[in-house]
């Protein structure tokens, strides 16, 4: 027995922090998981998420149960904390007696986070062919990226469902939010809102990452646009040529123009439903985008302007 | 190599990726592309982890 105890929240109105949950755990699993997750041991109501609000979901569906929220929060950082562990893990960041503690540690946080998502979805039958719907696709997401090519990232739409599958948590615990409901026809609406919003974080997270991402071998959307803009195979493109078709050959102009597009199809697809704090963060994305764009044009007259 | 290109003295990739500039004005200097490129780069965001 590990004296592992019940994580679901008590009180209505505030239920467990990860520290919390992390002394229910054996002293070994707690130790690696601090290490690991060093967020994950402060007293911050949302210490780990992965860039989807639970509040978006909630809001959109316009539950205001304080418990039912609670439950939401607390199993959507499980679920997160589950979904880094793997991440690392595929990373390969893990030595042997590493990788099994993190495969106890992430199976218990993916069982515990699916107990209390299964709560919130009002024990619903349909919620577990969600949840088995949500890991196929995940699965894959994985299978498919090592076979990424510059055929695949012409043609955008299929790259998108690869994104998304890798994104494929999402779908948990927005149908178990859908479930509690009751209007499961808006599940895939907001689904479909946040695929774009997933793909737009992704362009921005391989826009900024792309150095790293290169010097790894790494193929993602933004390295494949670019070796295109370059004329080359990916494999065959320098660092150094891939920022001058970043920075200097329009690169970054259409990439952001990509994403921008993406957070205003996100935004359209939920007009009428309760969107403020998705919207408010849709909106920080694009005047974060907007900067580095009017930026670069502004370097570019200048150096122009001191050439004339 | 284009007339445009050798004036420059930039590789190939360089001259042709940098349509944007050379369509706006006259030609920059490699040296003076490679200090634009470095000023731009510094425009992004530093890198985040996928979670927070």
């Amino acid at each position: 027995m590990t004296g592992v105890r019940d994580p679901r929240p008590g009180a209505p109105g505030r239920g467990p922090r990860t520290h919390e949950y992390l002394s229910t755990l054996t002293p070994e699993l707690a130790a690696f998981a601090a290490k690991l997750l060093p967020a994950a041991t402060t007293d911050a109501d949302d210490p780990i998420s992965l860039k989807i609000a639970p509040e978006w979901v909630l809001d959109f569906f316009g539950i205001e149960d304080s418990v039912v929220r609670e439950q939401t929060r607390f199993a959507s950082t499980l679920l997160a904390m589950h979904t880094i562990l793997q991440d690392k893990r595929i990373d390969g960041d893990f030595d042997a007696s590493a990788r099994s503690l993190s495969d106890l540690l992430s199976n218990l946080l993916l069982a515990d986070s699916l107990l209390i998502f299964n709560e919130v979805a009002g024990h619903a039958v349909e919620f577990r062919a969600a949840v088995h719907s949500a890991l196929n696709d995940l699965a894959a997401g994985y299978t498919a990226e090592p076979v990424l090519d510059a055929q695949l990232a012409a043609d955008r739409d299929r790259y998108m469902t690869l994104v998304a599958d890798r994104w494929a948590t999402v779908k948990v615990l927005v149908s178990a939010v859908g479930y509690r409901d009751g209007r499961i026809e808006l599940i895939p609406v907001l689904l479909d809102a946040l695929r774009s919003l997933e793909f737009a974080q992704q362009l921005r997270d391989d826009l900024t990452d792309w150095r790293d991402d290169h010097a790894r071998g790494r193929k993602t959307y933004v390295l494949l646009q670019l070796a295109r803009l370059v004329g080359r195979p990916l494999g065959e493109c320098e660092p150094d040529a891939i920022a001058d078709a970043l920075y200097l050959g329009g690169g970054l102009e259409q990439l952001i123009a990509e994403l921008q597009e993406l957070l205003r199809t996100a935004v359209t697809a939920l007009a009428g439903f309760p969107r403020d704090a998705f919207v408010a963060h849709v909106r920080y994305l694009t005047d974060e985008s907007q900067a580095i764009v009017d930026g670069a044009t502004a370097r570019k007259a200048a150096a122009l302007a001191a050439k004339a | 190599m284009s007339a445009a290109r050798l004036e420059t003295g930039a590789t190939e990739h360089v001259a042709e990726q940098a349509e944007v500039v050379k369509l706006d004005a006259s030609i920059l200097r490699v040296s003076e592309l490679r200090e634009l490129r470095d000023d731009i780069e510094r425009l992004m965001p530093r890198a985040e982890c996928e979670w927070k």
